[in-house]
């Protein structure tokens, strides 16, 4: 037996080597959102998840550490104390402005919360982001006991971030608005036209296209397209984005709607999963 | 290295890279490490080895992606295969060859990656191919340079942890 592995081991290699991808494919939903994940995927989820959460705050930790250390370099001797009580003090300033920018944060959060009532709501914190320019995803940690299941809708305080894609213990990855995957069923608040507003995923932008207008509907610069609240996904009335563009097609039929999402994701630190609308 | 280290230095990186993106806000970046991960080992270790520690890493690579799950994998499997076919003919050293042959890869991996969601799109047409396609050269170019510098890297390394690896001889 041992001989014949021997003998075959290149030839098992590559059998394990192509199987590993293709049990993927398998087990996949393909281009859905929300797939279930499997045992091996939430285990390696739930560890490399914490891994990166805790490696997202040890970077803030060091950032802190340098900052002291570089300011340290350039002490005096004979001014030592009061440079140091600068140095306190400019450290102070600088945590008060990063509690100060997070209470902001909170506060528009809380003014989500107050905003609607009707929506359950699980805080999360942004740790890390995909690694690949194909999609636009962010990986979340979860800051309360909530379950999370996959296609939960996540905002933030300025409107739609994207839904949950897959869960590992108290992680999860959601494919944003401007994702390629997704798709969000949106109409517009000034004339109520109704279609799908679909991710470009673009590496330049986070922009994203309304699809499926009909003939009738037009869209203008400007306009806020809100989700409607069918597909059963989003609650109404949640801010999307804005129309950045809106020509008519190549067949002069329909309109060639871009949407700028109302969230700036580069710069999202923390959002909520819609667990329950009552 | 042995198979075990190259496995966790992957996982690190990998782990690394997307807290920095997003303790950075770093919106547009180019650089596929699982893709030079796997051209390393690819170029660096014998087949069966480099193939195990591929295998191992496919999991955590699709966690990392949060794509439509496989699909980067099969991607990075044909990688780690085509890199097999070209060693015998490159260069023993990092430079110049590698670097060709990883960009010229990395820009079949991004074709690879339009055909097969582009395929797998329900309406078809759903997936733009100005997303897949953007800047795909560039960031071919990038690719091509990370690999040789990442590819000298861990030869050092290598040279350092095993100073006798790949000559054949007799040793006392």
């Amino acid at each position: 037996m041992l001989s014949w592995i021997k003998r075959h081991r290149r030839k098992i290699a590559l059998f394990i080597l192509v199987v590993i991808p293709l049990w993927m494919v398998a087990a996949s939903d393909g281009l859905e959102i929300g797939e279930t994940s499997s045992a091996p995927t939430q285990m390696t989820g739930g560890v490399l998840g914490s891994s990166q959460a805790g490696v997202h705050a040890a970077l803030g930790t060091v950032g802190g550490i340098w900052t002291r250390l570089t300011g340290r370099t350039e002490l005096a001797q004979e001014n030592e104390e009061l440079r140091r009580e600068v140095d306190r003090l400019r450290e102070e300033k600088t945590r008060l402005i990063g509690v100060l920018q997070e209470n902001a944060r909170l506060r528009e959060l809380v003014q989500l919360e107050t905003a609607h009532p009707e929506f359950e709501l699980a805080p999360a914190r942004v740790v890390g982001r995909d690694v690949t320019p194909y999609f636009r995803v962010l990986k979340i940690r979860l800051q309360s006991t909530e379950e999370l299941e996959p296609r939960m809708p996540v905002v933030a305080a300025d409107g739609v971030v994207g839904q949950i894609h897959r869960v590992s213990k108290g992680h999860a990855d959601v494919v944003l608005v401007a994702d390629p995957r997704s798709r969000i069923d949106a109409v517009s608040q000034r004339n109520r036209a109704l279609g799908i507003v679909e991710g470009l995923g673009h590496q330049a932008d986070y922009r994203a296209k309304v699809a499926y207008l009909t003939e009738r509907d037009e869209l203008r610069v400007g306009d806020t397209m809100v989700t409607s609240g069918m597909g059963g996904v989003f609650p109404r009335e949640l801010t999307i984005g804005t129309v950045v563009a809106a020509q008519p097609d190549a067949n002069e039929l329909f309109q060639e709607v871009v949407v700028e999402p109302a969230v700036d994701f580069s710069r999202l630190e923390e959002v909520f999963v819609i667990t329950n609308v009552n | 290295m042995p198979a075990v280290a190259i496995y966790a230095v992957a996982l690190v990186v990998m782990v690394v890279e997307g807290a920095i993106l997003q303790a950075f806000s770093i919106d547009q970046w180019a650089l596929q490490t699982p893709l030079v991960l796997v051209m390393i080992i690819g170029l660096e270790r014998e087949f069966v080895t480099g193939a195990l520690i591929v295998a191992a890493l496919l999991v955590p690579i699709e966690w990392f992606v949060a794509g439509a799950y496989g699909i980067y994998s099969a991607g990075l499997v044909a990688v780690f295969v085509a890199m097999h076919l070209f060693r015998p003919n490159l260069q023993k050293q990092w430079g110049i060859a590698r670097a060709v042959v990883a960009g010229g890869v990395a820009l079949g991996h991004s074709l690879w990656m339009y055909l097969a969601l582009h395929w797998m799109a329900v309406d078809g047409g759903h997936i733009d191919a100005a997303a897949i396609g953007w800047r795909s050269a560039v960031a071919a170019a990038c690719i091509a340079v990370a690999t040789v510098l990442a590819g000298k890297t861990f030869a050092r390394f290598d040279e350092m942890m095993d100073p006798h690896r790949g000559q054949k001889g007799l040793q006392l």
